[in-house]
């Protein structure tokens, strides 16, 4: 079994697996914690509409502040819409996902991609060098942090090289690539990276919150 | 408003000496660290459990914090402000407890003390932060939750603790108890010829009112007490139940809250009252507004109203006629009203009248103008000096602007010159404006004066 | 066998022009990577070569690639090559049968002990006593050890003998394996392909001749000059790749319009061989060219890699029943840390409850 093999076969089943078995068991466990009763008078009774709207505008942040949060916030983007663009519209990567999940949708051309990855990258280094010399981020950084940023570049950075064939044959960058996607599902559920799932349920939950409270969150 | 000086300064001076009154109790480290965890891991709820597990350390909640903005102290990160919280709950009740205690340090007992001052001093619970975050992280009530297993473990700053104790242990601030209270209401009414209804037996509406407010901003009481003559409302002031502020939800001590709030409820309900009136206080609203209930194990059987959303309710309704710009007085409304309501974030109706047009970077320009002022006045206390940078000075200015909010169609600065005190706002001097009580509004300068300076 | 012409006289005498031998140097030349100038000591090499006995044993194979060879319409520069050779033993072409021909096979080998080649199609099997294949009574392992033994170097022709192929495709039933699996004391070189272009092996036959060695190999034994770059790098329609252009299927559109056959299951960015360059019969087309997707014959279990035409960036498993189980574990462990949660929540309600001391 050559490395590609390997990648394209168990390990990519386990991989799979543990990042179903893992998200699950975080998710389910999350949203089943012991709730708090409130029996204070909600100020509004129907908190439904307000936390799916919070879910939404959470994407944008308040003008208030622009001036401290837009420099980062656009790295964010560009970071999330490049890792978008590369992960949902590089054709064979939308044939990885339609095997998978039976969907499936057009792309686009590859140099488009290359760009997209291109951005992504430098983003995330972005991400990475303010991480490391930014005061406030020094603070609040640990070990997890660091090894995020680097299973999300890990893949972007290993599909550009198998792509442009750099340093090694197609075959082992590609191994590499697929095992470095595989690294990122395995972590996934356990790590930081798991916001990518939670910030659903956590936005709606301080919507809930708020409109509870008659509060626009 | 007026404020008499020399008895601010008194009560400016009584603020050292509080934490000699203190008494801590005795517990050895191991209890302590118990006693928080235990604290902790009660007051997890589902809410904080989602966000402690989605917090990305992406820094946004500092922008937010005006603790952080004027000082640019990386310790004043708000996602700081709840790590113990957040380090007991990987450990103990994270769906992934196996994996995360291998690698999260368990909290001791120098954490405690070493996150007292980050809890107490430098949070004022205001939400500020929640509203950046983009996972949607409310952080203030983390912060909330740290503050009760501080206070389980018996790490409160002294002066918060005396106060606490004070309240706990006699139900009086600053010696203000039911008789003292009874003492000054009557004087007051007497002297400035204004009807105060005391200890009614049947009223719809019960005022509550704070010790300090009696002592130092009683002119607050007396226009309260002139706008609900004036709009003919049944209500009463009650000396067994008075106090709003709550030292126990200050200090997150719950024993201490619940005995507090239930002062009130037993109050409310001897006189009959459908509503309380809750001074103008950023924690004695929602301490009675959201909280009581939960501590009382029901639903309260009135509603309880800030003095601003009551006035609110009664502009819009008309009952309230506002004056024409100039001739009235500010309002000045704590953050945590806004985040924590009756205000709505930024351009809600707030107060079932108009919008706040509260901006938060105004907002955090004034907590700045705030203790430029008070070191001013030479009452701040040291750890303060540093944080309020010459730079508070220069939006002096815009500070004052902020406090100006808007109901319906007016400002609540135009209420009728005769109701609140007498004096025009073009008098009110800018130092006295801020922490000092304004017309119609209630207790709130009384309250900021003890509570900011444990950051409250 | 005791014709001893050599190669430049027999092609002569089949009628190539000294310009089409020529030509064959220099293609020679090209396709083993060699500078221009290296063309003239080619010639002269193989002008001279004496034709080397060949021993050329069929195993679990299917004759493809003497079928590929033999069937060129008209007689190539390769065929003549291959005829240049002494080819001694061969079940399919040798007019020998039976013990006549097994007895020519061990006087080849007597003859040219330590010198002569060994070819190899065919993967050998072992499982079961290795019954599944046998010739003249002896097991293919037994007759490979014992040709082996004194040959030069051996030859695996086709993707059986050189990494199992076919017969080595899972399941397996035959427990086959393949000549470099087998034999670690001689060089190997594997000319997989199934079949294999001919001009690979003449090529390399020249090269041997040429030089009296092996050509440089890749990691899989195979001659770099014939299978250094992957048909992608090679392929025409590559252009239809980078733009995003692809056939959906074999009759739409793009596959008229000869748009990238990826979608189909092309599997040329992974398979490294000569076909996008040489092409077959004398330069015609290519799998891809008469628009089917490559099936990476040339590589290693090409037969296991999940379906030929499945994408090559589809995982090769797929199992909604195992990441199901998966997320269903997940799931109802996530219930039970949820329980567990609870209950170390309420322990710690009453000890919250107590009063500080
Ligand atoms: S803004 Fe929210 S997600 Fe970001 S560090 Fe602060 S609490 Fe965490
Ligand atoms: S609640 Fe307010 S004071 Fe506390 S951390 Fe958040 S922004 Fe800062
Ligand atoms: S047809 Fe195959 S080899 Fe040719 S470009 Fe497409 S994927 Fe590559």
């Amino acid at each position: 079994m050559t490395l590609l093999d390997f990648a394209r076969g168990p390990a990519l089943a386990w991989s799979l697996y543990i990042l179903f078995f893992g998200s699950l068991l975080r998710l389910v466990g999350v949203l089943l914690a012991r709730k708090h009763v409130d029996l204070s008078q909600p100020r509004n009774a129907d908190t439904l509409g307000d936390s799916v709207r919070t879910v939404f505008t959470r994407f944008w942040f308040k003008p208030e502040f622009r001036a401290s949060t837009l420099f980062i916030t656009l790295i964010g983007y560009a970071m999330h819409i490049g890792l978008a663009v590369v992960v949902l519209l590089f054709v064979p990567h939308i044939l990885f996902i339609s095997k998978l999940s039976g969907l499936s949708w057009g792309g686009l051309p590859n140099d488009t991609i290359m760009l997209a990855g291109a951005i992504t990258l430098a983003a995330l280094v972005a991400m990475w060098v303010r991480r490391l010399q930014n005061p406030l981020m020094q603070a609040i950084s640990n070990w997890e942090d660091h090894l995020a940023l680097f299973i999300t570049g890990l893949p972007v950075l290993t599909g550009m090289m198998a792509y442009g064939h750099l340093f090694q044959d197609y075959p082992t960058l590609l191994a590499i690539h697929i095992l470095s996607v595989e690294l990122l599902f395995v972590w996934f559920p356990f790590g930081k990276l798991f916001h990518a799932v939670m910030w659903i349920p956590t936005r709606f939950k301080l919507g809930a919150h708020f409109s509870r409270r008659g509060v626009k969150a | 408003m007026t404020v008499d000086m020399q008895l601010f300064e008194k009560f400016a001076g009584m603020i050292p000496a509080l934490a000699e009154r203190a008494q801590p109790p005795h517990m050895s480290d191991a209890e302590r660290v118990e006693k928080a965890r235990a604290t902790f891991l009660a007051n997890i709820d589902a809410d904080m459990a989602s966000e402690m597990e989605s917090c990305i350390h992406c820094g946004h909640c500092a922008d937010a914090c005006h603790y952080y903005v004027p000082t640019q102290d990386p310790k004043y990160a708000p996602v700081r402000k709840f790590e113990l919280l957040k380090r007991v709950y990987r450990r103990e009740l994270s769906p992934l407890r196996w994996l995360h205690r291998l690698y999260t340090e368990d909290i001791n007992a120098d954490d405690l003390r070493k996150w007292q001052e980050l809890v107490y001093d430098s949070c004022t619970e205001c939400g500020r932060c929640a509203m950046i975050c983009p996972m949607g992280i409310n952080i203030a009530g983390m912060v909330n939750v740290m503050r009760q297993g501080l206070a389980n473990a018996g790490i409160i700053p002294a002066e918060m603790m005396a106060m606490e104790q004070e309240q706990g242990a006699h139900g009086s601030i600053f010696g203000v108890g039911p008789t003292e209270m009874e003492q000054i209401v009557q004087d007051l009414s007497r002297k400035q010829g204004v009807e105060i209804p005391l200890n009614r037996d049947r009223a719809d509406i019960l005022v509550t009112t704070s010790g300090l407010d009696l002592l130092l901003y009683n002119d607050v009481l007396i226009a309260t007490a002139r706008i609900m003559n004036h709009l003919g409302e049944s209500w009463t002031l009650r000396s067994d139940g008075f106090e709003a502020a709550n030292f126990g939800l200050l200090s997150g001590y719950e024993k201490v809250q619940k005995a507090a709030s239930e002062r009130l409820i037993r109050a409310a309900e001897a006189c009959g009252a459908t509503t309380v009136i809750i001074p103008e206080c950023g924690h004695a609203y929602p301490s009675m507004r959201w909280d009581a209930a939960n501590l009382h194990g029901r639903q309260l059987p009135f509603r309880v109203l800030a003095i601003s959303e009551y006035l609110g309710q009664k502009v819009k309704s008309g009952q309230l006629k506002l004056t024409p710009p100039g001739q009235g007085q500010e309002g000045h409304f704590p953050r945590s009203l806004q985040t924590r309501p009756p205000f709505g974030f930024d351009r809600r109706a707030p107060l079932g009248a108009g919008g706040t047009r509260s901006r938060l970077p105004r907002d955090g320009v004034a907590w700045r103008n705030e203790l430029v002022l008070r070191r001013r006045r030479g009452c701040l206390p040291d750890r303060y000096r540093r944080r309020t940078a010459p730079e508070g000075l220069r939006y002096q200015d815009r500070a004052g602007r902020c406090h100006g909010r808007r109901f319906g169609g007016g400002h609540l600065r135009q209420l009728p010159a005769e109701l609140h005190g007498g004096r025009a706002a073009g008098a009110v001097g800018q130092e006295h404006r801020i922490p000092g009580g304004t017309g119609g509004r209630g207790a709130a300068g009384n309250h900021a004066l003890i509570k900011d300076q444990h950051h409250d | 066998m005791s014709d001893d012409k050599t190669l430049g006289e027999r092609l002569r005498e089949s009628g190539l022009s000294r310009r089409g031998f020529m030509k064959f140097c220099a293609a020679t030349a090209s396709m083993m990577a060699l500078p221009p100038s290296m063309i003239p000591a080619i010639a002269a090499a193989l002008e001279k070569a004496r034709r080397p006995s060949v021993i050329w044993l069929s195993f679990q194979e299917c004759t493809g690639y003497t079928e590929s060879l033999t069937r060129s319409h008209s007689p190539t520069i390769e065929s003549l090559i291959f005829d240049h050779i002494s080819l001694d033993y061969h079940h399919t072409l040798q007019a020998a049968a039976g013990d006549g021909a097994e007895a020519a096979r061990k006087a080849a080998m007597k003859e040219n002990w330590g010198k002569y080649l060994l070819v190899v199609d065919g993967a050998i099997p072992q499982k079961d006593g290795r019954v599944y294949s046998a010739i003249a009574g002896m097991t293919n392992l037994e007759m490979l050890k014992e040709v082996a033994e004194g040959a030069a170097a051996v030859v695996a022709v086709g993707t059986c003998a050189a990494y199992g192929g076919l017969p080595k495709a899972s399941p397996n039933p035959t427990g086959a394996t393949y000549v470099s699996d087998l034999i670690t004391d001689k060089p190997v070189l594997n000319v997989p392909s199934c079949p294999p272009i001919p001009v690979v092996i003449s090529g390399t036959l020249a090269h041997y001749l040429t030089f009296g060695t092996l050509p440089e190999l890749d990691h899989l034994g195979r001659p770099k000059a014939f299978y250094g770059q992957s048909i992608h790098d090679r392929c025409y329609r590559r252009p239809f790749y980078e733009r995003g252009q692809f056939a959906e299927t074999f009759d739409d559109e793009g596959a008229r319009k000869g748009w990238c056959l990826y979608k189909l299951g092309c599997k040329g960015p992974v398979t490294y061989n000569a076909c996008a360059t040489t092409k077959w019969n004398e330069g015609t087309s290519f799998p891809i060219q008469s628009g089917h997707g490559c099936i990476g014959c040339s590589e290693p279990d090409f037969w296991d890699k999940g379906g030929f035409y499945e994408a090559l960036s589809k995982g090769t498993f797929s199992s909604a029943e195992g990441i199901a189980l998966a997320a269903g574990a997940g799931a109802a462990i996530g219930v039970a840390a949820a329980m567990g949660a609870k209950s170390r929540q309420t322990e710690a309600d009453a000890k919250h409850k107590e009063d500080p001391a």
